[in-house]
C-alpha cells in the first residue's frame, strides 16, 4: 500500500476502497511485475498522478512518469542517487501517455482504465542509455513493454528488495541481506512470495524482534489483539469511526499520506513526544472501555477474562499481563513496582484483585516501551 | 544573539507629502512608532531571554504561524500601483483598493525596499493591529509572490504543497520537518525544543527528539488513564532503558512536569483557539525551558468561495484575518520589546491563490501567496526578487500568481543570521540575499 500510495481525496474518493481491495489485495503476494502493470492500469493512481490530464498534444505532465522511475521502480536512494536522468524521465511519461481512466463520474465504468490514442505520444524514446527503445508505437504496448523492463531492472529488484527488508527486518538492513533478497527477486521473475520467504528464513530476521517501531496502525491492531477487543466490522459503527479518528489523531489514517511515497517506514518520523502521549492515551482508553460507549451498537470492550486467565494472584497476574502484550519477561522489580502503584502485591489473591486494578495494570503494560516496538 | 535596533532605526520624519486619503493612517503610524522607540531602548539590555544557561548557541526563537488552507495572498497584500488596474479587473467584486488597504511604502523611514517594491502592494486593513506596531517599528518584513519555485514544486494540492513546505523542500528524499532539523543542527538540549501548539504533530517538526504538541497547557500532560500521578510514575519507571523509544518516553515526561508547572494567567489573548495557542507559545517562550521553534496554526484559508469585503469582519477572508491581526498582535505585545527582540514570527501559507476570482466570489488554488517575517531582529520592508506590473495568469501555472521568490530565502537568512545555522534547505537554490535579517 506504502509502495503505491495513492491518496484518498476528492474524486478518488470512491475508488479507494476499489484501488486497495482489486489492485492492490490480489497482487500483493504475486509478482511485482503484475503489481507494477495494475497499479499502472489503476485510475485512482492515473488520476493521483495527472496521468488522466497528460495529453501529448497540449503537453506532457511527467508527475507519473517521474514518480514510476523515482519510486515505483528504480528508485532513488537517501542521498537522492538515482541512475535515470531527466531526459529519462520525460521520455517514460512520453512512453505512458494515453495511459488514463474513464473521467466521467456519472459514467458506470467511472475510474476503469482507458488508454486514449490521441492522448499518446509516438515520439521514439530511449531509456537508460539505451536498455529499453522504442520505435514510437501508437497503441499502448509500448507502456505494457516499457513495465516489464523496468519491472525486471536489477535496480528496482534492489529497490523493492530494500524496502521489504526494511519492512520486516530493521530500519537500515544490511547490504548483503538486499543483495540476496534482491537475486532471488530476479531469480524468480519478480515473485514476492520467495523474496519474503527468503527474508523470514534469514538470521537476520531472527534477531529483528524490537528493532522495527510499530506505526500507530500497528500499535493499535496489536493492543486490541492484546486487550481481546472486538473487531468491529461495520464501518459505520461507533467502534470504526473511533478508530479510524484514533489513528487520524496518530497521522496514520490510511491513504491519507499525501505524496506518492507512502506513510514513512522508518522510526524516526513515529517517535517524538506527541506520538508517544498520544499513543499512550489511545491504548490506555481502549483498555479503559473509553473509545466508545456501552450503549452503542458495538462497543470496543476489553476481555477482562482472557486478561485475568487462570492467574491465581498478582504475580501470576503479571505474568499473564506481559505475556498477552508479548513483553517478554520483565524485571520482578518492576513487576513490584507496577503492582504497589495499583494497590496490589505479587501475593495479593486473585479474588482481591477487583477489575479496575486489572484494567489499570494493563494501561501501564500497553505503555511499556517494548509494546512500541515489534 | 543581541539584537540592537535602535542602531539601524532612522530618526522618523515624514519624508514627502503623504496622499490625503492615507493621512490618518500616517499620523497613526506616527505615534506608534514614538512609542514603540521608547520601548525599543528597553531592548538593549543585553540579556538571552530565551537561551538556558547549557544552549548559549540559542538565538532567536522562530515561530512559525501556517495559516492552513491556502491565504489569498492578493488579498492579504494587494496590489496599490502599477499593477493594481489589471488585478480589479480580474477580480471585479473582491479587489481591494488601495485606499483600502494600508500602505506599505517609504512614508515609514524604518521600513526598508531594497528590491525597490516601495508601495507596490498595501495591506489588508484587518491587519491593522500588527501594521501599527511590527510594520511601524520597521520590525515586519512582508514578501510577496512567495513559494516554492516551479523548478522544485507545482504542487497545488493542499497536503501536498503543504508537506513540502513543512520538510522544506519537495524532494522524497527530504523527510523531516525543517524544524527538527532546526534543532538537530542547534543541537538544542530541550527540555522543550519545539511545540506543536495545536495538539496535532505539525510536518515541520516531524523528526524532532524535543518537540511535542500541546493543545492547552492547563490540561497538557499525560491523559488518558485513571489516575494521571500513578500513570506517570509508571511510566517513568518504565521508560528508563536506552534507545529511541525509551530516551524520548523519558524526555516526554520530563516535559509533562515542566510544562505541567507553568501559569497561562495573566497573559491577555484573543478568546478563540488561535489566541489560546499563542498564548501557550508566549508562555513556553518566556519560561526558558530552551524553546527553539514553535508551531501555530491558524485554519480556514481555502476560500473558494464568498471571500467578502475587507472591512466586513463577519466575511470569511476579513474575519480570519481580522483573528490573524489580533492575535499576532497580542503576541508581540505580550512578548514585550525584549521578548521579540529574540523572536522571529514567520506567518506562511502552503499556497496562494488563483490571480483571478471564479464565478463565486472566491479564488481556487494557486500558488504564489505572501509571507510575513515579524520579530526584532527582523528588518521591516517590503522584499521580494520581483513583482509583476501587471497581475495576470503565471503563463506556465494556469491561472496562478507566479512565484517570484523562494519563500524559503527569507527563512533562510533569519536562520543564518539571527539563529546562527546555515542549510536547513537542502534544496533551495542559492539566491540573492534579500535583507530580511539585521545582524
Amino acid at each position: 500500500m506504502d509502495h503505491f500510495n495513492i491518496t484518498f481525496s476528492g474524486a478518488l474518493v470512491a475508488l479507494t476502497v476499489n484501488y486497495q481491495e482489486q489492485t492492490i489485495r490480489p497482487n500483493a503476494m504475486g509478482r511485482f511485475a503484475d503489481l507494477l502493470v495494475a497499479t499502472a492500469e489503476s485510475g485512482p493512481m492515473l488520476r493521483y498522478l495527472d496521468n488522466t490530464v497528460s495529453d501529448a498534444r497540449r503537453g506532457i505532465n511527467e508527475n507519473y512518469g517521474r514518480e514510476l522511475l523515482e519510486l515505483h521502480t528504480l528508485g532513488i536512494d537517501e542521498q537522492g542517487n538515482h541512475i535515470y536522468t531527466e531526459e529519462d524521465v520525460a521520455g517514460v511519461a512520453r512512453v505512458m501517455s494515453g495511459w488514463t481512466m474513464q473521467g466521467s463520474a456519472s459514467d458506470a465504468n467511472f475510474g476503469q482504465f482507458l488508454f486514449r490514442p490521441e492522448y499518446h505520444s509516438t515520439e521514439a524514446v530511449s531509456i537508460l542509455g539505451g536498455q529499453w527503445t522504442n520505435a514510437g508505437l501508437s497503441d499502448k504496448a509500448a507502456g505494457d513493454s516499457l513495465l516489464q523492463f523496468l519491472a525486471r531492472h536489477p535496480q528496482t529488484a534492489n529497490h523493492v528488495a530494500f524496502k521489504l527488508c526494511r519492512r520486516f527486518v530493521g530500519d537500515a538492513p544490511s547490504a548483503s541481506l538486499v543483495a540476496s533478497a534482491a537475486a532471488v527477486y530476479l531469480a524468480n521473475d519478480t515473485a514476492i512470495v520467495p523474496v519474503l520467504r527468503h527474508i523470514f528464513a534469514s538470521p537476520a530476521f531472527a534477531t529483528s524482534g524490537g528493532q522495527k517501531v510499530r506505526r500507530p496502525f500497528e500499535l493499535l491492531s496489536a493492543a486490541m489483539r492484546s486487550l481481546g477487543s472486538s473487531v468491529p466490522i461495520d464501518p459505520q459503527s461507533s467502534a470504526s469511526v473511533q478508530l479510524v479518528r484514533a489513528l487520524q489523531r496518530m497521522g496514520h489514517q490510511p491513504w491519507t499520506w499525501e505524496t506518492p511515497d507512502g506513510f514513512p517506514d522508518d522510526a524516526a518520523p513515529w517517535v517524538n513526544s506527541n506520538a508517544l502521549l498520544l499513543g499512550w492515551e489511545f491504548t490506555s482508553r481502549l483498555a479503559r472501555d473509553q473509545l466508545t460507549r456501552s450503549t452503542d451498537d458495538m462497543p470496543l470492550v476489553t476481555d477482562l477474562t482472557v486478561l485475568r486467565g487462570n492467574a491465581t494472584n498478582g504475580a501470576e497476574l503479571f505474568d499473564r499481563l506481559s505475556f498477552r502484550c508479548n513483553l517478554g519477561e520483565l524485571p520482578e522489580s518492576l513487576r513490584d513496582e507496577l503492582l504497589s502503584l495499583v494497590g496490589i502485591t505479587a501475593d495479593t489473591p486473585s479474588a482481591d484483585i477487583d477489575d479496575d486494578d486489572l484494567i489499570e495494570l494493563t494501561s501501564y503494560l500497553l505503555a511499556h516501551p517494548l509494546f512500541l516496538l515489534r | 544573539m543581541m539584537t540592537t535596533t535602535t542602531s539601524t532605526r532612522a530618526p522618523l520624519a515624514t519624508a514627502s507629502a503623504p496622499a490625503p486619503n492615507r493621512s490618518s493612517r500616517r499620523s497613526f503610524l506616527r505615534k506608534s512608532v514614538g512609542a514603540a522607540g521608547v520601548a525599543s531602548a528597553l531592548a538593549l539590555r543585553p540579556q538571552l531571554a530565551f537561551a538556558t544557561p547549557s544552549n548559549p548557541a540559542t538565538g532567536d526563537a522562530l515561530i512559525v504561524v501556517f495559516l492552513r488552507g491556502g491565504a489569498d495572498g492578493l488579498s492579504m497584500t494587494p496590489p496599490t500601483s502599477t499593477a493594481y488596474d489589471s488585478y480589479a479587473a480580474i477580480r471585479p467584486t473582491i479587489a481591494i483598493t488601495p485606499d483600502q488597504s494600508l500602505p506599505l511604502d517609504s512614508s515609514n523611514l524604518n521600513a526598508v525596499f531594497p528590491q525597490g517594491l516601495d508601495g507596490v502592494i498595501g495591506l489588508h486593513p484587518q491587519l491593522q493591529p500588527v501594521y501599527e506596531s511590527a510594520w511601524a517599528n520597521g520590525q515586519m518584513a512582508i514578501l510577496p509572490a512567495c513559494g516554492l519555485p516551479d523548478a522544485e514544486s507545482r504542487a497545488r494540492s493542499h497536503f501536498e504543497a503543504m508537506r513540502f513546505w513543512e520538510r522544506g523542500s519537495a524532494s522524497p528524499s527530504v523527510r523531516s520537518g525543517f524544524l527538527a532539523r532546526l534543532e538537530t543542527a542547534l543541537n538544542a538540549p530541550g527540555p522543550v525544543a519545539g511545540v506543536s501548539a495545536d495538539g496535532f504533530s505539525a510536518q515541520m517538526l516531524r523528526g524532532s527528539r524535543h518537540s511535542f504538541s500541546v493543545n492547552n497547557l492547563e490540561s497538557f500532560g499525560v491523559n488518558g488513564f485513571e489516575n494521571r500521578m500513578r500513570a506517570t510514575s509508571a511510566l517513568r519507571t518504565m521508560y528508563a532503558g536506552t534507545g529511541m523509544v525509551n530516551t524520548t518516553g523519558a524526555a516526554t515526561l520530563g516535559v509533562s512536569d515542566t510544562l505541567g508547572a507553568l501559569s497561562v494567567d495573566g497573559p491577555v489573548f484573543p478568546n478563540d483557539s488561535f489566541g489560546r495557542d499563542l498564548r501557550d507559545v508566549s508562555v513556553m517562550l518566556k519560561a526558558n525551558i530552551g524553546l527553539v521553534s514553535a508551531v501555530v496554526n491558524l485554519n480556514g484559508w481555502d476560500h473558494h468561495a464568498e471571500l467578502g469585503t475587507p472591512f466586513d469582519t463577519e466575511a470569511r477572508f476579513a474575519g480570519l484575518t481580522a483573528r490573524l491581526g489580533q492575535g499576532l498582535r497580542a503576541l508581540i505585545d505580550d512578548l514585550g520589546p525584549d521578548g521579540l527582540a529574540e523572536t522571529t514570527i514567520a506567518v506562511i501559507s502552503e499556497f496562494g491563490r488563483t490571480v483571478d476570482e471564479n464565478g463565486n466570489g472566491g479564488t481556487d488554488h494557486g500558488r504564489a501567496g505572501t509571507m510575513f517575517l515579524i520579530g526584532g531582529g527582523v528588518q521591516g520592508g517590503v522584499f521580494g526578487n520581483d513583482y509583476p506590473d501587471v497581475i495576470a495568469e503565471d503563463p506556465s501555472n494556469r491561472r496562478a500568481f507566479q512565484v517570484m521568490t523562494d519563500y524559503r530565502q527569507g527563512l533562510d537568512e533569519i536562520l543564518s543570521t539571527r539563529i546562527g545555522v546555515n542549510g536547513i534547505f537542502p534544496t533551495m537554490a542559492a539566491g540573492t540575499t534579500l535583507g530580511v535579517a539585521r545582524p
